[in-house]
């Protein structure tokens, strides 16, 4: 087996000659939240821990392009990323922060291009040209798609708006990194690790075409790009998987983008620069367990050490706490903590590749170049990422590897010896004492951002946001680039403002596909303990919030219907009275809904009210039909369950990992009979 | 704005569930009203129904007239259902629409029990609404006959097969307007449409309407308005043909 060493071609072993020797891995830890001024004190503590960059994380509301007062962002404003509704926001946030001294990174991608025309504007406010900004924004729309449906508007618009923020960042912000491809959330859907690596590489081929067909060179964009993936727990096959992907991706570059393979390494040439595959690793949120959370520390810190082996540019670690949203500041620091004491203590840095040459390494990145490279030939043979994606394809793919990994990990955790990854304890409780504490602040976000917005709001003129509306109306029509609008745009523009401007023009997306969940038949059999309803029982689901995470709602759907239930399917994105008036006009005799971030009392609460309200039936006929029924299921705290189950009366509460299901099932029973 | 009140909402959903469950199920009603207008739309399985209704409600309900949606998919064989139907409708501009009543029938396997019920619903429903919507999948599928309930038939169809095809297809007779729903996916829908102008279009029924055929595109809502115009053009022939 031939050695390469690290800066040669096809870069298996890393991209730069001398790797961490010259340039440690950014430490880029997650912030973001609350309002743009906690925001800011947060970045501004990272600073203090040591950290080496930012990574802001938005709330729902802005990920899907939506004003914190749209009737959808209830409990959800501030609650896993910082609010952004105008541009004072972003300007806040970076209150006493020299922006052009620090490289940040925005994960964003629905709403990317409206949130960087908001930086910029800041920035030319502060006197600082867009060329000297120095970050990443995710802006892979393509993505979205396949994995979390953090989508806008139908796919060949999304796909335009991406574009223009490339091209606009190609042309004018040499030190942006304008698209990051996501191989890290269909990974943490469970795909496989060869689709962890065919996935983003399949975006970055149909993102290149598309800039060269508005001609542009590769090399004037393809330094630019680069790479989100996993780092999960097997050690030898990720390190192994950061070999492939760069290999894969070096050989792409020049087989498709005819890049020469280099004969003298000048690091500063762009061709050759287009041939490396930069890697932004995150250790996998999926791994972690929510029992015994200290336990995540030692797992973080060995997923941090494979990506710092593995040769990549940039890490985020975990916190131990993340499975409860945002980390807490402790949280926080015990992650950035784990990353130095990996770059200062393991000695791996002095090594570059320190195991390559090594038999089985060697094999297993050869063997995932080769499952990866056939994927990519794949999704290529059906015409390319977007065709794919209309007709499934990756989505499918996602799916059915997810269906053998549940299975496999509910037999793993039954093993003997793996007690300590679902066994509760009691130091467990004050665990949660911080996180609790932490959470019950949030709650508290909403109100401060809506009064922020209300402030901004009204400090403008009607007649001007109407013709900034008009303005960006007329150039969604057209085919140049909107970039320029839209930063004009958002000086008086809110985020909502815009986004309803171009959704009138190109629609909005499609309604979600309609697929199995994961559950195997007889895992749904298991949770249903085989019990059916005596009579056609009327189910309507719906998720609520804007969270797009769907594997809840599917679970939802197949576990009804094992029951023998007729299961109305109402879809993402509703609002507790859009579920109302559905259940009443449905005549429905339950209702099962899935909240994933926010705060799940809030919603349940809200359904309550709103269904209350939909039966306007006479007191008399109200006795004599049952109540509608609600089941509800999601992430949240212990005491927020407590607090739906004691407070609201909604017994039907399912917390994955923490409460039992055939509690609900034995409801059902008693409701409905046997 | 004519509205749908939360009372009439609860009443005729609740109705309607009695009517599929008591197969004889009656309320006595008062006189039939002549006002309320009841398109039906059918099509095989794949052909866009769902997808269509969407713009179509939306068109509709820019005269400011109230709309019941009855949504018919059928049971498996299990007993269970998947009613999707509604999730094509949802719509930021529909998804409050206190004009407009949404409500999913699951075929039920019994399907005599649907059809004894279904004449009664659809006139049920009348009392409450401007415009009654029924979509059923069609021939194959269910055995509903839904043309001896409604005023107005729209056949959706999607641009497979020939000449043959659209001769061969039972239901075409019935059907007082067709839609050839185009995609991108068949690349042959403007000769498909031509056909089917030849086969279905300018076709006099015995009553004296001569049947339309038009092409759609209900995921980009092109030629929806058209479409619109000639239900509208049924609904006038029928009323001009009532004696007064």
């Amino acid at each position: 087996m031939k050695i390469i060493k690290p800066g040669k071609y096809p870069f298996k072993a890393g991209i730069y000659p001398r790797m961490y020797k010259d340039k440690k891995p950014t430490v880029r830890q997650f912030a973001g939240m609350g309002t743009a001024k906690h925001t800011n004190a947060r970045l501004k503590k990272i600073d203090k821990f040591g950290g080496t960059g930012y990574s802001i994380a938005m709330d729902l509301p802005t990920l899907y392009g939506d004003d914190s007062d749209a009737p959808l962002s209830r409990h959800e404003v501030g609650w896993d990323g910082v609010a952004i509704d105008t541009v004072q926001d972003v300007d806040d946030m970076f209150d006493g922060i020299a922006i052009d001294q620090k490289s940040v990174s925005f994960t964003i991608n629905a709403s990317a291009a409206d949130f960087m025309a908001r930086y910029i504007s800041v920035a030319e406010k502060r006197g600082i040209y867009p060329s000297r900004l120095r970050g990443t924004v995710q802006n892979n729309i393509l993505g979205e798609h396949y994995s979390q449906n953090e989508i806008l508007f139908p796919l060949e618009h999304g796909v335009r708006l991406s574009i223009d923020l490339k091209e606009f960042c190609a042309k004018y912000m040499p030190n942006w990194y304008f698209a990051s491809y996501q191989g890290y959330q269909p990974r943490e859907s469970l795909c496989s690790p060869a689709m962890e690596i065919a996935l983003p590489f399949t975006c970055a081929i149909a993102d290149a075409k598309k800039l060269m067909e508005r001609g542009l060179k590769f090399e004037q964009f393809a330094p630019r790009f680069s790479f989100f993936f996993d780092s999960h727990n097997n050690g030898m096959k990720e390190i192994a998987k950061y070999r492939a992907a760069r290999w894969l991706w070096a050989e792409i570059t020049h087989r498709l983008f005819k890049m020469p393979i280099p004969r003298k390494y000048d690091l500063k040439d762009p061709k050759l620069q287009s041939m490396w595959c930069r890697i932004h690793v995150q250790t996998a949120g999926c791994t972690l367990q929510r029992n015994r959370p200290s336990n995540n520390i030692v797992r973080v810190s060995n997923q941090v050490l494979w990506a710092i082996l593995g040769g990549v540019q940039s890490i985020h670690a975990n916190a131990f706490d993340e499975l409860y949203c945002v980390p807490t500041e402790k949280g926080v620091r015990i992650a950035v903590d784990t990353q130095l004491i990996q770059q200062y203590e393991s000695g791996f840095m002095d090594f570059p590749d320190a195991f390559g040459g090594a038999h089985e390494l060697e094999t297993e990145t050869e063997r995932l170049y080769e499952e990866a490279q056939r994927e990519v030939a794949n999704i290529e043979n059906i015409g390319g990422i977007e065709e794919a994606i209309k007709v499934a394809y990756p989505q499918k793919k996602i799916h059915e590897n997810a269906v053998k990994e549940i299975a496999k990990l509910e037999k793993w955790k039954n093993e003997p010896g793996k007690q300590y990854f679902s066994a509760k304890d009691e130091g467990q409780e004050s665990e949660l004492a911080d996180i609790t504490k932490e959470i019950e602040e949030r709650r508290g976000f909403e109100k401060e951002q809506l009064e922020r917005l209300r402030a901004f709001k009204k400090d403008r003129s009607e007649i001007a946001v109407q013709n900034t509306l008009d303005s960006v109306k007329l150039a969604a029509e057209k085919k140049e680039n909107l970039m320029p609008i839209l930063i004009a745009a958002v000086k008086t523009a809110t985020m909502g403002e815009n986004h309803g401007a171009l959704r009138e023009v190109w629609g909005g997306p499609k309604a979600m596909p309609l697929i199995t969940s994961r559950l195997s038949r007889e895992a749904t059999l298991k949770l249903t303990g085989g019990y059916k309803f005596p009579r056609p029982v009327r189910v309507l689901i719906a998720k609520g919030g804007h969270d797009g995470h769907t594997v809840g709602f599917y679970a939802l759907q197949d576990i009804f219907r094992a029951m023998g239930a007729e299961v109305i399917h109402l879809g993402l994105r509703t609002t507790p009275e859009i579920i109302a008036k559905a259940a009443a006009e449905e005549n429905v005799d339950i209702v099962g809904l899935s909240a994933m971030v926010g705060y799940a009392p809030g919603f349940f609460e809200d359904l309550q009210k709103c269904l209350v309200n939909a039966d306007k039936r006479p007191p008399s006929t109200k006795e004599r039909c049952p109540d509608i029924e609600i089941i509800g299921g999601g992430i949240m705290l212990p005491q927020d369950e407590k607090m739906i189950k004691e407070k609201l009366g909604i017994k039907n509460i399912y917390v994955p990992g923490s409460s039992d299901f055939s509690q609900v099932i034995a409801n059902l029973k008693e409701k409905f009979g046997q | 704005m004519k509205k749908i009140t939360w009372t009439q909402r609860n009443s005729l959903a609740q109705g309607l569930s009695l009517y599929q469950k008591y197969e004889h199920f009656t309320i006595p009603a008062p006189e039939e009203t002549n006002s309320c207008w009841v398109i039906g739309v059918t099509g095989i399985a794949a052909a866009g129904k769902s997808t269509l209704i969407n713009p179509l409600i939306k068109a509709l309900r820019k005269k400011d007239l109230t709309i019941a949606a009855l949504l018919i998919d059928p049971s498996s064989e299990d007993g269970s259902a998947l009613l999707a139907d509604r999730n094509e409708l949802r719509d930021p501009e529909l998804d409050m629409d206190n004009s407009l009543f949404i409500h999913s029938f699951a075929t039920r396997g019994e399907k005599s029990a649907l059809t004894i019920a279904l004449p009664k619903m659809i006139s049920f429903a009348k009392h409450f609404v401007d415009i009654v919507i029924v979509e059923t999948a069609g021939a194959g599928q269910t055995d509903v006959e839904i043309e001896t309930c409604v005023d107005t038939l729209l056949q959706v169809l999607a641009p497979l097969g020939g000449a043959l095809t659209l001769e061969k297809s039972g239901q075409n007779e019935k059907a007082h307007i067709f839609a050839v729903n185009e995609r991108e996916s068949f690349t042959n829908t403007k000769q498909f449409f031509a056909l089917a102008e030849i086969e279905l279009g300018r076709k006099t029924d015995a009553d004296g309407w001569t049947k339309k055929v038009f092409l759609v595109n209900a995921l980009e809502k092109k030629g929806i308005d058209e479409l619109v115009e000639g239900l509208w053009a049924h609904k006038k022939f029928l009323e001009n043909k009532k004696p007064r």
